[in-house]
C-alpha cells in the first residue's frame, strides 16, 4: 500500500493513543526509575552512617583504651612543641641561657621559614603532616665538649624535637687553657620538627 | 457509543461477502461459529440494500468470496527467477492472457523435472472485473476493511483435508445456492479445473438427473483433455446433504474407471467445529464457515482495495503496542515502586538504628575526655613523633670513638671535622643532593651496601688532620696513618673507614716531585668515617 493511499483520520486516534501510552509510560518509569534511585541512595548513606557508628560504637573501649594510652603523651608533645605550633622564642632562650650558662666566646643563631619535610625513612603520618625549621648555629668553643653541652641544654629545656643534621668543627690553631678562649669553632644545622594536622586545621587542647 | 466501541474491538469478529451472478449473500463470524446472514439482490436495488446494511453495521473486516462464470484458470511454466524478474515475467503473461481484469491471481504450484526446471505456476483471473468492482467500492467508500477477494473453485482446495483419502484425480462436486453447481477437478492434489452450472430453482425439478448428466459432460472434457485415463480411476465427491445425497447414491456406483464418495455437508459442517445445521444440498455455509475460519491471504484484491483492512491493522498494531508499552512500562515502574519502598523501609531502619546507636555512643563518649583528634589519631601522632625521635641523632658517638683512637697516636693532630647523618652509607658530603652511587675504587668513598647492613641510619664524618712532629719519613707517617684508620675501623659500629688523602700519594696514576735534600715539614692527611647506628630495642 502506498502513502498516498493511506487513509490517516483512520490512523489518528491509534496514534494519539500510542503517544499517549509511549508519554505516560516513559513518564511513569522515569520517574519509578528516580524514586528507586533516590531511595537506594538515602539508604546507602544511613546504612553507612549506621555501620559506622556501629563500628565506632563497639569501639568505644578500644577508644578509652587509645585514649588511656595516648592521649597524655599526645599532651605532653603538645606542651613540649612537637605537636601544634613551634616554640621559637623558647629555643633561643635556652641558647641564650645555654651560651650564659657554658660561657660560650659566641654563638650565633638563623631560623629560616617552616617547610613542609618528608624524611629519608618511612613514616606513616596519617592525617598529620611534619613540617620542620632548619636552625643554623655558628658558635667558638673552648673545647668540642661544650658543642654537646649545647645540644644537652637544648634536650633537657627546650621545646621541641630536633636533630642535627650537619656540623663541622675546626681547630683555630694554638690552644689556650682560659675559658672564653676559642680554640674550636664549630658550624651546625638542626632541623626542628613539627607534627600539625594535614589540613591546616589548628590542634587546640 | 459503548456497544459501538465494545463492537470496534471485536478482534474475531469479521463477515463473508458471498457474490455469484445474480444474488450476494452476508454471512457473519461471531467469534468462533457463523452468525446471522442476509441476502441481496445483485442489481440496483440489492445494492441499495448493502449499502444501507453497511451503514447500520459496523465496519467488520469483510472477505469476498465469489463464485462465477467469468473466471479462468491457466497453467504455464516461467523461468525458475525470483523478484523484480519474476513479477516482470507474470506482469507480461498476465497482460497477455487477462488483459482487462485487475482481479489476477497466481502461484507456483511445482518445478519441471527435466530441461531448466522451470516452475510451474497456476494463474487464475476473474476475466469480468465489473461483476466485483461495484461491491468493492461501496466497502471502501465505507471504509469498511476488506481482507481480501476469493473464489469457490480456488479455495475448495481447502477443503481436501477434511475429506478421506482422496484420490490423486479427484472431482469434487457441490451445489451453491447462489451460483449453481460447482465441479472442480484436482491432479496430485493440485487445482486443474473447474467448471460451474447454473441450476434451476431449488425445489422446482429434481437435481439429480442434471448433476448426472453435467458429470459426464465434465468425464468426457477430462478425457478428452487427457487428464484422465483408464489407467488412472477417477473418483468424484458429492459433499450435498439430504434426499438429493441418497438419490445420487441409489444411481452410482463405483467401477473400474469411477469411484463415487458421499459427503453429508451437514455431518462436514459439524466435524469442522460448526453448530450449524444444514438442511439443504447447499454448502454456501461450508464455505462461508470455513473461509471465516481460516482467514487465508487474499486471491484476487489489491494492495488500495485491502488498504483499510491493512489500516486497519496497523491501527491494531498500534493499540495494542502502545497498551502494551504501558503495560510493560507499568509492570517495570511497579517493580521499581516496590524496590524503591523497600529501599525507603531499610533506610528508615538503618537511620532508626544509626540515631539509636549514635546516643549510645554519646553516652560512651561522655565518660572519656574532649580530645581533639579522634582516638586513633592520638595514636597516629605519638608514633609519629616517636619514629622522628628515633632518628634524633648526634655527632657525640662518633666525636667519642675518633677521640678514644686519637689518644692512643700522640703525634696525629686533628684539624678539621665535617659531620653528617644519613640513612646512605655513601652519601657523597661535597654534594649531599646526588650521592646514591659513587664511583667504585675511587679513593674516599666507601662503596658498601648499605642493605641488609643491620644499621637503621649512618653518621659520616671528613676528617683533616696532620702528623706533628714530622721529619720527612712518608713511610713512618703513612704506616702510622694506616694504623690509626685500622684501628678506629675495628671499633664497634664502625661501618667504614676510608682514607681520602695521605702526606704523599704515591699512586701510580698522579704525578710526584720532591726534593730528598731537605726535609718537609707538612705531613696531612684526611678520612672518612662511616658509623652505623641502630635504634635502641
Amino acid at each position: 500500500m502506498q502513502l498516498k493511499d493511506m487513509d490517516w483520520k483512520e490512523l489518528r486516534g491509534a496514534i494519539v493513543i500510542l503517544a499517549v501510552c509511549l508519554s505516560v509510560g516513559i513518564s511513569i518509569l522515569y520517574l519509578s526509575l528516580y524514586f528507586q534511585e533516590r531511595m537506594q541512595r538515602d539508604f546507602n548513606r544511613n546504612d553507612a552512617r549506621f555501620r559506622s557508628i556501629s563500628q565506632r560504637y563497639l569501639a568505644v573501649d578500644e577508644e578509652e583504651k587509645l585514649i588511656n594510652e595516648y592521649y597524655p603523651k599526645f599532651i605532653d608533645l603538645f606542651n613540649h612543641g612537637v605537636i601544634g605550633k613551634e616554640q621559637r622564642l623558647n629555643w633561643i632562650e635556652v641558647l641564650r641561657t645555654a651560651t650564659r650558662d657554658i660561657k660560650l666566646p659566641r654563638l650565633s643563631y638563623q631560623i629560616e621559614s617552616q617547610k613542609p619535610y618528608t624524611p629519608g625513612y618511612s613514616i606513616s603520618p596519617g592525617k598529620f603532616k611534619v613540617y620542620s625549621s632548619n636552625m643554623k648555629l655558628e658558635m667558638s668553643l673552648l673545647h668540642e665538649g661544650d658543642l654537646f653541652n649545647i645540644f644537652a641544654e637544648l634536650d633537657e629545656k627546650a621545646r621541641g624535637l630536633y636533630s642535627p643534621t650537619i656540623c663541622t668543627l675546626s681547630s683555630t690553631g694554638e690552644i689556650m687553657e682560659q675559658r672564653d678562649a676559642a680554640n674550636v669553632k664549630a658550624s651546625c644545622e638542626l632541623q626542628w620538627y613539627t607534627i600539625k594536622l594535614a589540613d591546616g586545621t589548628e590542634i587546640k587542647i | 457509543m459503548i456497544s459501538s466501541l465494545i463492537s470496534r474491538f471485536r478482534f474475531t469478529h469479521r463477515r463473508l461477502l458471498f457474490l455469484s451472478a445474480h444474488k450476494a449473500a452476508i454471512y457473519h463470524w461471531n467469534g468462533n461459529d457463523l452468525g446471522s446472514s442476509y441476502l441481496f439482490d445483485v442489481d440496483e436495488e440489492g445494492r441499495a440494500y448493502f449499502e444501507r446494511y453497511l451503514n447500520e453495521t459496523t465496519k467488520l473486516p469483510t472477505y469476498i468470496l465469489t463464485d462465477y462464470f467469468e473466471e479462468e484458470y491457466r497453467q504455464d511454466t516461467v523461468p525458475h527467477v525470483f523478484g523484480s524478474d519474476r513479477q516482470a515475467i507474470l506482469l507480461r503473461k498476465k497482460g497477455r492472457l487477462f488483459r482487462d481484469t485487475p482481479y489476477f491471481y497466481s502461484r507456483v504450484i511445482g518445478r519441471e523435472e527435466d530441461g531448466r526446471k522451470d516452475d510451474r505456476i497456476l494463474m487464475t483471473a476473474l476475466t469480468n472485473p465489473d461483476l466485483v468492482r461495484p461491491w468493492v467500492t461501496m466497502l471502501d467508500n465505507y471504509k469498511v476493511p476488506l481482507a481480501g477477494v476469493y473464489s469457490v473453485p480456488l479455495f475448495t482446495e481447502s477443503i481436501l483435508k477434511h475429506l478421506e483419502n482422496p484420490s490423486d484425480h479427484l472431482l469434487i462436486v457441490t451445489l451453491q445456492s447462489l451460483s449453481g453447481l460447482r465441479q472442480t477437478f484436482f491432479q496430485d492434489r493440485e487445482f486443474r479445473i473447474s467448471r460451474l452450472v447454473q441450476m434451476p430453482r431449488y425445489g422446482t425439478e429434481p437435481y439429480a438427473p442434471y448433476i448426472r448428466d453435467e458429470i459426464e459432460k465434465i468425464r468426457r472434457y477430462l478425457n478428452s483433455m487427457r487428464l484422465i485415463t483408464e489407467e488412472d480411476p477417477l473418483e468424484i465427491c458429492f459433499l450435498l446433504s439430504g434426499d438429493l445425497l441418497d438419490d445420487l447414491k441409489k444411481h452410482h456406483e463405483d467401477s473400474a474407471l469411477v469411484r463415487y464418495e458421499f459427503y453429508n455437508i451437514d455431518e462436514l459442517l459439524k466435524s469442522v467445529g460448526s453448530s450449524q445445521t444444514i438442511t439443504t444440498p447447499f454448502s454456501d455455509k461450508l464455505f462461508a464457515h470455513q473461509l471465516l475460519k481460516q482467514k487465508p491471504r487474499s486471491y484476487y484484491a489489491s494492495s488500495r482495495e485491502r488498504r483499510y483492512f491493512t489500516m486497519r491493522t496497523l491501527r491494531y498494531t498500534m493499540i495494542v503496542s502502545g497498551v502494551l508499552l504501558l503495560l510493560g512500562s507499568a509492570v517495570w515502574s511497579g517493580f521499581n515502586l516496590m524496590e524503591g519502598l523497600s529501599y525507603k523501609q531499610r533506610s528508615l531502619i538503618a537511620d532508626n538504628k544509626a540515631r539509636f546507636y549514635n546516643q549510645r555512643y554519646e553516652m560512651a563518649r561522655e565518660r572519656l575526655p574532649d580530645i581533639p583528634v579522634e582516638p586513633e589519631d592520638l595514636k597516629v601522632a605519638v608514633e609519629l613523633a616517636h619514629r622522628l625521635g628515633d632518628y634524633k641523632t648526634s655527632p657525640l658517638k662518633i666525636v667519642q670513638a675518633v677521640s678514644a683512637v686519637t689518644g692512643r697516636y700522640p703525634d696525629i693532630r686533628l684539624d678539621e671535622f665535617r659531620w653528617t647523618a644519613s640513612v646512605d652509607p655513601n652519601l657523597d658530603m661535597s654534594n649531599p643532593g646526588a650521592s646514591q652511587a659513587p664511583p667504585a675504587g675511587k679513593i674516599g668513598y666507601s662503596n658498601v651496601s648499605y642493605k641488609d647492613t643491620g644499621y637503621d641510619y649512618y653518621q659520616i664524618a671528613h676528617i683533616k688532620g696532620h702528623l706533628e712532629p714530622f721529619n720527612g719519613d712518608f713511610r713512618k707517617a703513612i704506616d702510622q696513618i694506616n694504623a690509626f684508620t685500622e684501628e678506629l675501623g675495628n671499633r664497634d659500629g664502625i661501618h667504614d673507614v676510608s682514607i681520602l688523602s695521605l702526606p704523599l700519594d704515591v699512586s701510580s696514576n698522579t704525578s710526584l716531585s720532591g726534593n730528598t735534600g731537605s726535609d718537609s715539614r707538612e705531613a696531612d692527611f684526611s678520612i672518612r668515617v662511616v658509623l652505623g647506628i641502630k635504634h635502641a630495642a
